[in-house]
Order: structure tokens, then C-alpha cells, then sequence
């Protein structure tokens, strides 16, 4: 009895091992996908680290790994599914495909117009799949971007990874997305992609073009209905509290150049209020703490006050002009007011949560800025100061 | 084949039940008392020493008509004390005073040593004789002295070689077992501390003798000890492993449930604990015991140090055991089943330098752990000059070529250094070895089943010591049974003034070490208020 008790423990420990065990030399890390709408199907693109290239010791690439050959592969492949597609292209492969350390996820404009819920399930319901890549959609087709140089980073798919962190506060990843296409009173927005014309200096990138985060790509529930750019970007980024590290310039006071304020410390806070006439004021406070970064004009900010009016202006101006866009033009609430509206009163917002997407374009909003400058730098007067009068 | 089967077990069991012959391991010297014919003892203890060309027998002549013989074994006596306090005084002075019907006056009046026996018997006297003691047989007596002069040469106390210290004392023990239990009781000059000795060994005769402090030893544990040593029959004791192989709670435990150790103040701490120690005769290590895994962490250095330092060490070494322990086996789960588990960038590192690797992780593993394994046997074995050469080619070998040939992964290098390193931070030798053989099951564990082997391992190492016992006391006390007293001088080592008690689970009867104000601080002034 007890023999056969032995037996049975050491075979079930036993006979449960290795199934599922393989070299590093096995698997291929994809370390970025891209998908793309190519009429019924979807282009599945994924980039495949080459560790052979990476420049270990003892591989043949040793040393470095600037041998000037990449140091990764892409495979392509259509299908009427992500996962078919992924199978077409492990047949063309050696390695298993190891999705694990997919790091980034790039969506192009085609197929995130038509909607990217359908998409998300597959990247959710395998445990492989992290849902802690980054996600990004491209103007134009995704693959152009994931294939794009990264003459820094060692992928390209790591170059855009680092540029999403950069770009706003809490980068939006899988999990973020899915979360704000599910939620109600937001919609998704997160930063897109666009390839610049050549790369300025290099004779070796010539003819070949550079990426960088146009802005943001704007949602309707999980349709891609446009894109922010520039300081309208930076204005809907001031208002999600996602601003980081953002530099405004304005025409400094008694001058017609430039300077340039730097905030280190951004902060904004959504207070609906609800009105006698029933209109809702959406009052956005925002505060940041910044300093002087650059300073073109004759102007000598000892004063910090004036300064900070006109900042605190400026950056009102962008808000207000960001929102004017997405209010009248996108109808879509990426700063999240219903959300806003329902955290702060959660039986009005199931009053008027129905019909939420007509109410949306006509809330009033208010912005009031609270603007800190530091400091000016290691300089207080312009190096032109003297010659000019006071 | 039915009956096949049932014939050879009774066959098997017919040979179990013939009795062994006996082997009469035993001297064979009879009770046999000693003869007055001095003709007639020489005769017989020259048959006894027949072939034994050490031993010396001289005649004297102790007066003018009485013949007296001088029986020892040359190299184990000290020849210059024979030569001034016992052969001159009988040759110049005995003869004239030797009174025939006292022959033990010569005991307390004639000669000038300090330990003297007599003894009536053979056996008693071949025993003397083989111990170090010069027999004198004087002609017309039944009786023998035994003049203990033992000497010879034995190496010095030295500074111990294997638990070196950076501040301490830097005596060891040596092979002699009297000069062992005196540098002990430099240490404890109390009459309370208490060595019992025995002889183990039909043919070695090895002196043992079990030391304890009486009132701090737990009196059921020296029981048992009692009970063990004087159970062992056994024709030799060499070192003192046989000792502890033949005493052990637990015989097949790979983990060491006595430690051995070769300095004095740790013997002595450990008594103060409780504790008891056995010295054996011709070997330097010292058995201690009860033990417990955490005291196989602790160095004597740990208390000499100041606090913060010894309690970090201690720290340092837990971490390290465990790495010792888990490293390889956890790098090869990770690196063939969790690849996801890995930093991205450093997975990418481990694949570029795997990429040329022909081995699977778990035989580069072990290519690398068994030849550090054989580095270091070589290096202990050889001599010194050679043992350099060894370490210098394996460093070059092992260390670099293999992975510059592609035939070892550079991490796999990192790793079997760093479990190396960590291997050697157990201060106790005996505990370490225990770790580095059992890191060998856990990384094929980890190779076949992954994080799931490793987990299954450390659940069996763990169910293994929960249940192991040192004499009666849990190989993981303090922890496991729990006791917040404990933990002052366990993981962490609080200071002196803090370990008022000593520690729980050895013997409480008395149980305070010291008294309860000696936290150092400024004298309190008249009137002040605090």
C-alpha cells in the first residue's frame, strides 16, 4: 500500500516535467507587433529580436554590435486573423514565436478607424501576451513605423517604446486602453505616430525616414475619429493631467521675441459643477511649477508675476482650444468629464449618462490656471540686456 | 519459481541467524594478577609486547640484591623526565633507603612526580604502559607503579586553519586531548565545568572526554550523550567523525547534527549556552552539540564584532546560503521554462551570450558546477605549490576560455562564481557541504519541472529539517518551534547587555546570564530627574 502510495506520488511529480521546456536558443522574443487592416484581413507584422546580432561574447557579431547589420527581423504575414497570421509566419520561422517581452503594439489608422475592440481580445485572453505593451497607432500604415530606423535603440519597437514613455505622464498601455474603450464617461486617447521627413545630418539615413509621437490619436469609444497635434495635443494632455515636463514659449511682455518657460511639476484638477439652468461648467484647474528655459527677448524676469500671468494665459488659450476641437469637432471625451461628473455626483451622472453624448458638446468650461516660475535659469538678465533701453 | 524464492530466503535467513564467531577484538590479557617473581612479569609482559619494537624494558638493580624493572614505550614518554626523576633517583638515592616492606613509600617519598599509580593487575598495567606511564616492577612485589610521564612530540597550539578570525583569540586546538580541555579551562576556571572521560576503541584506546558546565547542561541531554558514547564498540576511533556518525539523531540526514570546531572560546561560549562538547584524543575538532541550522550561520566572530556588523554578516550569509543553494537551479528554471520572468533587456543579454552555446542550460550547468566542484577538491588536496598551479589553470580554463571557445555561456560563468562565493560564506564547513550537494538535486528539479521542481526540492529540504532533532532539539528552533527570545541571537545578534537570558529550548534552570543593567550609560547625578 504504501509502495503503491510512493508510486503514484513520484509519478505524478515525475511525469510532469519538460513539456513545455525550451532553450532561450529556441524562441524567437517578438519584441513588437504591428496591425494593420488590409481589406477583410489584418497584416500582422512582428519584429523579432536576433540575439546572434546583439553581440554577445562568443557569438560571431562579437563586439559591440554596431556591426552595422540589424539587430532584428521582421516577418509579415495577412490572414483573417491575428493568430492565423502569427501561425503563417512561425512556419517561415526557425524559433517558436515567444510574445512574452512584446513591448510594444502598434495600431495603424485604417484599422483603428474601423474599431479596435475586436483586436484587443486576442491580445488579452493569451496569458503570453503582456498587457503591459505600449500601444500606439500610426497615421498611415503601421508597418512603416515598426520598420522605421532606430539608429540609437537596438529595435525599433524599443526606439518607440522609450518615445511613448517620454510623451506623457503614465504611458497608456494594453491594459489602460482597453480599460478606457470599456469604461464610461472616457474615451481612449493615446499617442500616435508619424514618420518626419530625412533625418537631419546623417548621410547614412539619407533617403530614409525618422519617427516620432505626432500627438494624439482621439477615440470614440473604440473608433479612431481624429488626431491632435502640436499645442492642441499639448493642450488635451495639460487638461488629462498627462502633461510631462511640458515647455510653452510666449512673446515675452514689451518685445516681440520669444521665452520659453520649462514645468517640471504639472498638476490639474477636473470639478464639475452642475447649474441652476441645468448646464453643467466643467472648471479645470490647472497647476504647474516651472522655470525659465529660454529667453530670446530683452525682457528681465526678476518679476516672475507678470510672466506668469501671460504663461498661465497661454497655456488657458491651448486648453480651451484643445477642448473647443474635441467638443465641436470629435465629440469625444478623451479628459474623461463623464467620468468626472460621475465621481463627484453618481446619481446625476445615471440621470444623464443615456444620453451623454449629446449633453457632451455643450458643457461650459472654465480653466483657471496657477502658474509657479522658480527661477530663471542660471542667468536673471538677457546677455543683450545693456544695449537696449530699459 | 515459488519455491525457488522461499528456499533462497531461508537460506538468506539461516545465514542471519548463524552467530558471527567471536571475534575477540579485546587484548587478550587475562585478570591475571602480578607475580612477585620479577622473572616471571618480564616473561609475560614480554610475550604481551611480543614484536613491539618501541618497547623498552630496562633493569635496575634498586639495592644491592633487589632487581626492579622499567617498562615504557619509547617516543610517547618524556625521556628527560625519566632520566631526571626517575631512573637518577633510584639509582643514586633509592638503594640506600628502600625499605623492602614498603614498597609504596616510594609513591609519596622517593620520586618526583606528580601522577602515580599502581596497579595489580596485567591489564591495568599493559593499559598504563600503552598510555604514556613508565612501570616499575620491583622483585619480590605483586604490585606495579605507573609513573605517568607522557610527552613526545605533538604539534603546538596553533592558530586554528579552518575557522580563522579577524579579532579573536588565535588559539586552536591540537591533536593532544589534555592540552584541549586545558586551553577550555583557561576559559571556564570553574569547578562546575565538568569533563567525564572515556575510552573508546578496543584497539585505539582513543581518550574521549565530554565536557559540560553541571547546572547549565540539561541533564537529560547529558544523559543521552552518556548513553551514546558508551553504547559505541568499535576497534578504532581515528577523528572525531566516527564519534559523531555513531551518535547522531539522524544517520542518513545529509545536514550535520554536531558541529565540530576547532577553537576553544567557541567550545567554551557553547558550554555557557548549555551546550556540552566531546573532545577525542589525536584530532583537533571538538564535537558541540545541541545544534540548530541557525547556529551552522553563526562564526565566533559575529559576538566580537560590534552589533551592526555581526548582525549584517549573519544576514549576508543567510542570503548567500540561499543562493548557494538556489542560484543555478533557479537560473536554469528561469532560463528553459519562465523565459517571461526575465527583464526584457537582460533576457536579450542571457540570449546573445547563449547564442552560440551547444548545450542545453542544465548540462552547461553542470559541466561548469561539477568542474568548480573538482577545482576545488584539487585545490584542497594537493599540496600548496601545486594547488596555486590548479587554481590558475581552472580560473583560465574554466573561466575564460570555456566561454570564449562558445562552450559556456558568460552568465552561467557569473553564476556558478557567485553560488561558488556564496558556498563559502557558511562558516560552518560541514553545513556548507550539505548546501553544495544539495544544490545538485534542485538544478535538475529545475531543469525537468521548472520553478514547480524547485518548489517541490525546497518543500522537501524544509519538511527535513522541520522534522531533524539535535539530541532532542529541533534542528530549526527559534523559528520553527517559534520563540521571540530567540531571535535576539539568532538571525540578528543583539547586543551583550540584550542576551540576559540564555537561549531557550537547551536548559532553563538558570537562565538569566547576567543582570539586567548593563546598558551602558551616563551616571545619573544627584537630584537629577531623567
Amino acid at each position: 500500500m504504501r509502495r503503491l502510495a510512493c508510486t503514484i506520488l513520484a509519478a505524478s511529480l515525475l511525469l510532469a516535467g519538460c513539456w513545455d521546456r525550451k532553450e532561450i536558443n529556441d524562441i524567437a522574443l517578438v519584441m513588437g507587433t504591428s496591425v494593420d487592416k488590409e481589406g477583410n484581413q489584418y497584416k500582422v507584422t512582428v519584429q523579432i529580436a536576433m540575439p546572434s546580432q546583439l553581440g554577445g561574447a562568443g557569438s560571431q557579431g562579437g563586439g559591440g554590435g554596431t556591426s552595422g547589420t540589424k539587430a532584428w527581423h521582421s516577418l509579415t504575414a495577412t490572414a483573417e486573423t491575428i493568430r492565423k497570421a502569427n501561425e503563417i509566419e512561425q512556419q517561415a520561422l526557425s524559433r517558436i514565436l515567444y510574445f512574452s517581452h512584446r513591448r510594444t503594439l502598434l495600431i495603424g489608422e485604417d484599422l483603428a478607424r474601423e474599431g479596435i475592440l475586436d483586436i484587443m481580445d486576442v491580445f488579452s485572453r493569451i496569458p503570453q501576451n503582456r498587457l503591459t505593451a505600449n500601444v500606439a497607432i500610426t497615421q498611415g500604415k503601421s508597418v512603416d513605423i515598426m520598420e522605421s530606423e532606430a539608429p540609437i535603440e537596438r529595435f525599433p519597437s524599443e526606439a518607440i517604446r522609450e518615445q511613448l514613455n517620454q510623451y506623457m505622464k503614465r504611458n497608456r498601455v494594453l491594459k489602460d486602453l482597453i480599460t478606457s474603450i470599456l469604461q464610461e464617461g472616457i474615451d481612449p486617447a493615446i499617442p500616435f505616430f508619424k514618420t518626419t521627413s530625412k533625418e537631419p545630418g546623417s548621410a547614412e539615413a539619407k533617403g530614409k525616414e525618422n519617427i516620432r509621437v505626432g500627438g494624439l490619436a482621439v477615440f470614440k469609444k473604440e473608433k479612431l475619429v481624429g488626431f491632435l497635434e502640436g499645442d492642441d495635443a499639448q493642450g488635451a494632455l495639460w487638461a488629462m493631467d498627462e502633461a510631462r515636463i511640458p515647455t510653452v514659449s510666449i512673446t515675452a511682455p514689451g518685445s516681440k521675441k520669444k521665452i520659453a518657460v520649462q514645468f517640471h511639476q504639472t498638476e490639474s484638477k477636473l470639478k464639475p459643477v452642475i447649474q441652476q439652468d441645468g448646464t453643467i461648467l466643467m472648471q479645470i484647474r490647472i497647476k504647474a511649477i516651472g522655470s525659465v528655459v529660454d529667453n530670446e527677448s530683452r525682457f528681465t524676469p526678476v518679476n516672475m508675476g507678470t510672466l506668469e500671468t501671460l504663461v498661465g494665459k497661454k497655456i488657458e488659450g491651448n486648453v480651451k482650444n484643445s477642448l473647443s476641437i474635441l467638443q465641436k469637432k470629435y465629440k469625444a471625451d478623451i479628459i474623461g468629464f463623464g467620468r468626472n461628473i460621475y465621481m463627484d455626483d453618481p446619481t446625476y451622472w445615471r440621470q444623464i449618462s443615456a444620453n451623454w453624448d449629446e449633453m457632451y458638446p455643450k458643457v461650459k468650461t472654465e480653466v483657471q490656471t496657477d502658474i509657479q516660475i522658480e527661477h530663471s535659469g542660471a542667468l536673471i538678465a538677457p546677455f543683450q540686456r545693456e544695449e537696449g533701453n530699459r | 519459481m515459488r519455491n525457488w524464492f522461499r528456499t533462497v530466503r531461508n537460506q538468506r535467513k539461516k545465514k542471519h541467524n548463524i552467530p558471527s564467531q567471536p571475534k575477540d577484538i579485546t587484548l587478550e590479557i587475562t585478570d591475571e594478577r602480578i607475580e612477585t617473581e620479577l622473572a616471571h612479569s618480564k616473561q609475560v609482559l614480554q610475550e604481551i609486547f611480543r614484536d613491539c619494537s618501541d618497547v623498552v624494558f630496562r633493569e635496575i638493580m634498586v639495592n644491592e640484591t633487589t632487581k626492579g624493572l622499567l617498562v615504557f614505550i619509547d617516543g610517547i614518554v618524556n625521556t628527560d623526565q625519566i632520566h631526571e626523576n626517575l631512573m637518577r633517583p633510584l639509582l643514586i638515592h633509592f638503594s640506600e633507603t628502600f625499605n623492602e616492606s614498603q614498597p609504596a613509600d616510594l609513591k609519596e617519598r622517593q620520586i618526583s612526580l606528580a601522577q602515580v599509580t599502581s596497579a595489580k593487575q596485567y591489564a591495568q598495567l599493559v593499559e598504563g604502559i600503552l598510555t604514556g606511564s613508565v612501570a616499575l616492577l620491583v622483585n619480590g612485589y605483586d604490585k606495579a607503579l605507573l609513573f605517568n610521564v607522557v610527552g613526545g612530540t605533538r604539534r603546538g597550539v596553533e592558530e586554528p586553519a579552518t575557522e580563522a578570525t579577524i579579532r579573536g583569540p588565535r588559539e586552536g586546538f591540537t591533536e593532544s586531548l589534555r592540552t584541549n580541555t586545558a586551553l577550555l579551562r583557561y576559559r571556564l576556571k570553574s569547578p562546575r565545568l565538568k569533563t567525564i572521560a572515556y575510552k573508546i576503541g578496543e584497539h585505539t584506546q582513543t581518550n574521549v572526554a565530554l565536557a559540560y558546565i553541571d547546572g547549565l547542561a540539561d541533564p537529560r541531554v547529558i544523559a543521552e550523550v552518556r548513553n551514546r558514547l558508551e553504547r559505541i564498540k568499535i576497534d578504532g576511533i581515528l577523528e572525531s567523525s566516527y564519534i559523531e556518525e555513531l551518535i547522531e539523531d539522524d544517520p542518513f540526514s545529509i545536514f550535520p547534527q554536531v558541529q565540530n570546531t576547532e577553537r576553544p572560546d567557541t567550545v567554551a561560549a557553547h558550554l555557557l549556552e548549555g551546550r556540552f562538547a566531546i573532545f577525542i584524543d589525536n584530532t583537533p575538532f571538538v564535537l558541540v552539540g545541541p545544534v540548530t541550522a541557525w547556529l551552522m550561520l553563526q562564526a565566533s566572530e559575529d559576538y566580537y564584532q560590534d552589533i551592526y556588523a555581526g548582525s549584517f554578516i549573519r544576514l549576508l550569509r543567510l542570503f548567500f546560503l540561499g543562493i548557494a543553494l538556489f542560484m543555478p537551479a533557479l537560473y536554469v528554471a528561469v532560463t528553459t521554462f519562465h523565459q517571461d520572468m526575465i527583464p526584457t533587456t537582460l533576457l536579450l543579454s542571457i540570449a546573445a551570450a547563449r547564442e552560440s552555446i551547444p548545450f542545453p542550460a542544465i548540462v552547461e550547468a553542470l559541466i561548469m558546477e561539477i568542474s568548480f566542484e573538482a577545482l576545488r577538491e584539487a585545490g584542497v588536496r594537493l599540496p600548496k605549490t601545486v594547488g596555486q598551479a590548479v587554481s590558475i589553470l581552472g580560473a583560465l580554463v574554466i573561466g575564460q576560455a570555456a566561454v570564449q571557445a562558445g562552450i559556456v555561456s558568460a552568465p552561467m560563468v557569473i553564476i556558478v562564481s557567485v553560488t561558488g562565493i556564496a558556498s563559502f560564506t557558511v562558516p560552518r564547513y560541514s553545513f556548507g557541504i550539505a548546501i553544495r550537494l544539495l544544490r545538485f538535486p534542485l538544478m535538475l528539479l529545475g531543469a525537468t519541472f521548472g520553478l514547480y521542481g524547485i518548489v517541490i526540492g525546497t518543500m522537501c529540504i524544509v519538511l527535513h529539517l522541520a522534522k531533524l532533532r539535535s539530541f532532542g532539539v529541533p534542528y530549526l528552533s527559534g523559528i520553527a518551534p517559534f520563540s521571540w527570545k530567540a531571535q535576539k541571537d539568532l538571525l540578528i545578534r543583539s547586543p551583550w547587555w540584550r542576551m540576559i537570558t540564555r537561549p531557550p529550548l537547551l536548559y532553563d534552570r538558570e537562565r538569566k546570564r547576567m543582570s539586567t543593567d548593563l546598558k551602558p550609560s551616563p551616571v545619573k547625578q544627584e537630584g537629577e530627574t531623567e
